[in-house]
This record gives structure tokens, sequence and C-alpha cells, in this order.
């Protein structure tokens, strides 16, 4: 409750790595007030229980990634209220996906105000289940160099959080990292179809 | 030699200085394998970039199954002793109700059979001789549909009549305690008890107490 309360410690806290990332995600997911408001929200607007728990975790991932990419990303409105116009959006384009409503009535509904300019999400369960294999096959090391690298962080915050001697050790170990999964996606050309 | 693959990125965002940009496009003509990776590179920067999502999703499944077997856990012992606790209380709560129903029933037959025996309604010849109703006053109408047994109409005229009673610029044929006399026998035939009695109690008629008595005797069984 009290981590909710400030938003720029919360920011801050995830955008120092993944220990702070946690600390926010545990934080927010166990915030039972806030669940329940996002999923009465879902429940209100017509959606089932499940849908309202998958609204709930698919708008914690997208405040994160919003968080994480913008860097100078600051929440006027307090954070519970970015929170619930964040899951309200994730609904509505779930409506969109499933053709449940008109795009014209989403359009009306979403709130596209300056204090949401979320990140939207890249991937879905049928693209998480196409990487399935090569997330078995990259090593941990190279899932975070990529993942930091891809999400805006600069060689000198990634050898900081990735515990790397410099930076010329973190974009070697980038570079490698890189060429494995461009080598990967040349094997395995259904991925890209997928992701693309 | 320059290893170009060390360099895709900053020929995709087109930060290469021109001689490695030229060099570069040099490579990517001859060397096949140097285009497919230059071809390939937004999926798999596409797929770096989703590597987060992947990893908050994980932390929020792993979340996720924390809860779920304490959730499991305790739902499954509690839900062996709500079952057995929610039997014995439908059983208590249906031995109740059952034994409420024959107390009640009970009960109102015996009223029933006190009421028909002790009850004399009060009867109002102008009422039942009355030919055309529409002529009648608002209370002559309550006391004609009285004589009906229709008394949730009676009660409607009657009420209009109290009305028109407690308004000091209409004069009425009819007085407070007849008025009041009549509409604790309209409550006592629907059986409310309570108010027939306040109704029978505000009436001056002789017969008043005689029903009083009744409705104690009623709700004393």
């Amino acid at each position: 409750m009290q981590l909710l309360e400030n938003a720029t410690i919360v920011l801050s806290k995830i955008r120092s790595g993944k220990a702070g990332r946690d600390e926010v995600i545990t934080s927010l997911y166990k915030n039972k007030q806030l669940k329940s408001k996002v999923i009465n929200q879902i429940l209100k607007k017509g959606g089932s229980k499940e849908e309202a728990q998958s609204v709930f975790n698919l708008c914690l991932v997208q405040f994160f990634k919003t968080v994480i990419k913008n860097k100078d990303l600051t929440i006027k409105i307090n954070l519970e209220a970015y929170i619930m116009t964040i899951a309200k959006n994730v609904w509505y384009q779930e409506l969109r996906k499933n053709a449940k409503i008109k795009t014209s009535e989403i359009n009306d509904n979403l709130d596209l105000a300056e204090e949401n300019n979320s990140e939207s999400l890249l991937l879905n369960i049928e693209k998480m289940e196409v990487l399935n294999d090569l997330l078995s096959k990259l090593k941990k090391r190279c899932k975070e160099v990529l993942m930091y690298w891809a999400n805006g962080y600069n060689m000198e915050e990634i050898a900081k959080m990735c515990d790397y001697k410099s930076a010329m050790m973190a974009r070697k170990k980038k570079y490698q990292c890189m060429k494995e999964l461009l080598d990967y996606v040349s094997r395995n050309p259904h991925v890209k179809e997928a992701i693309s | 030699m320059i290893n170009f693959y060390e360099h895709i990125d900053d020929f995709m965002t087109g930060n290469l200085d021109e001689d490695t940009l030229s060099s570069m496009n040099d490579a990517i003509s001859k060397d096949n394998h140097l285009k497919e990776a230059i071809s390939n590179y937004p999926t798999a920067k596409k797929i770096s970039e989703a590597l987060l999502e992947i990893d908050i999703l994980e932390k929020i499944n792993s979340l996720e199954l924390e809860e779920s077997p304490e959730k499991l856990k305790g739902s499954s012992q509690s839900i062996f002793r709500k079952g057995i606790g929610f039997l014995i209380l439908l059983l208590i709560l249906l031995s109740l109700v059952v034994g409420y129903k024959y107390l009640t029933n009970q009960k109102a037959e015996q009223q029933n059979v006190l009421f028909a025996s002790l009850y004399t309604p009060p009867v109002d010849m102008d009422a039942v001789r009355s030919i055309t109703i529409e002529n009648l006053d608002p209370f002559s109408k309550g006391k004609y549909y009285f004589s009906l047994n229709d008394y949730a109409q009676a009660l409607v005229y009657f009420k209009e009549a109290e009305l028109i009673l407690a308004d000091k610029n209409k004069s009425t044929n009819y007085s407070e305690s007849i008025l009041n006399y009549w509409m604790g026998h309209v409550y006592i035939n629907t059986q409310e008890w309570e108010l027939a009695k306040i109704y029978f109690e505000k009436s001056k008629e002789p017969e008043s107490k005689k029903n009083i008595d009744l409705i104690k005797r009623i709700q004393n069984l």
C-alpha cells in the first residue's frame, strides 16, 4: 500500500533492475484493493472472472513495460488510477481482438490522454508458445542482456545491472547473444512469421 | 577485417560512418548470411523486447502458483468442513422451519376457529339496500364493499372517508367513531390484529370493546 502511494519510488525501483522490478510486481500483485478494483471494473464491463484476472495480469505487464521503455515517464495522477486506466484499455484491446465490440465503440472508450501513453504488448499465448523452444535454448545471461538492450537501456546501465566489468563487456555479450538469436531465427523461419 | 555482425545495430539505426556503411553495403551484397541476418534483425529485436514481457509474466505466474497451493489446501480442507457444517446447518434450519410452520399453522387454525365462533360482522342496512352505488358517499361505499367481503376496496373508501372527515370545511353524515369502528372491522377480517385493535380503541361504539376482547383472546393463543 505504501509503495503504491509513492509513484516516484515505484518507477525508480522498476527501472533499477530485476530485484526492484520483482519487488514492485509482488507488491502490486498482492495488493488486494488494486486487484479487486481492476477485476470489478472488468466484471462491470461484462467480462468473466477469468477474463478479469487475465486483464489484471496483462495490465501489470503493460504498466512495467511502459515504465521501463519510457525513461522520462512520470505519473501525474495517482498510480492506482493510472493502472486502472491501463486495465480498461487492455480490456478494450482484448474485446477488439475478439471482435466483441465495434472498433468505433472502442475508440470512444479508449483513454488516449497524455497519462496513458502505455506500450502495447507484443506477446499473446500463441506467440509465447512459438518462443518456448527458443527460451529454453537461450542462456539466462543472454536473455537479460538482450531484454535490457531492446527495452532501451544503454550498455553502461546493462553492465551495471548484469554485473559486467564494463560497457564494452556488455556490448560484446550483447553481440554474441544477438548473433545466436539471429541464427536461431534464420534456422526457424516459422518464428519470424509468428512474431512479425 | 571488419566484423560486420558487430555493426548491424548501427547499420539499422543509421549510425554508421560513411566508409563503414559503404563497406557494409558491399559485404551485404556478397554475403547471403549477413543479408539474412539483417533481414531477421527486426524479428530478433522484437523477440528481445518481448523477453521483458516474458520475465514479468513469469514472475506473475510464480506469484499465482504461490497463491494457488495455499488456496487449494485451504479450500479442500474448508470445503470438507464447510460441507459438513453446511449440512448440519441445513438440517437445523429445516427442522426450525418445519417446527415453526407446524406451530404457526396450529396457531392460525385455533385463531380461525375462535374468530369464526365469536366474531359478528356489522350490518348496515342502508349500504346493503343501495341500488346505485355511484350515488353513495365514500363511507357508504366502504360499507357496501365490506358487505361483499371486498375488504381491500372497502378500505379504499374508508380511507377516503377519513380524509373528508379530517377536512373541517366538509360536513359528513358519519362520525369519526363509527368510521373507526368500520375500519376496525376491515382489519379484523384481514387478520391485521394490531391495526384492528387500534381502530376499535379509537372508536366509542359499544360493540368495539367486544371486538377488542376478541382480538386479545386471539393474540393470546
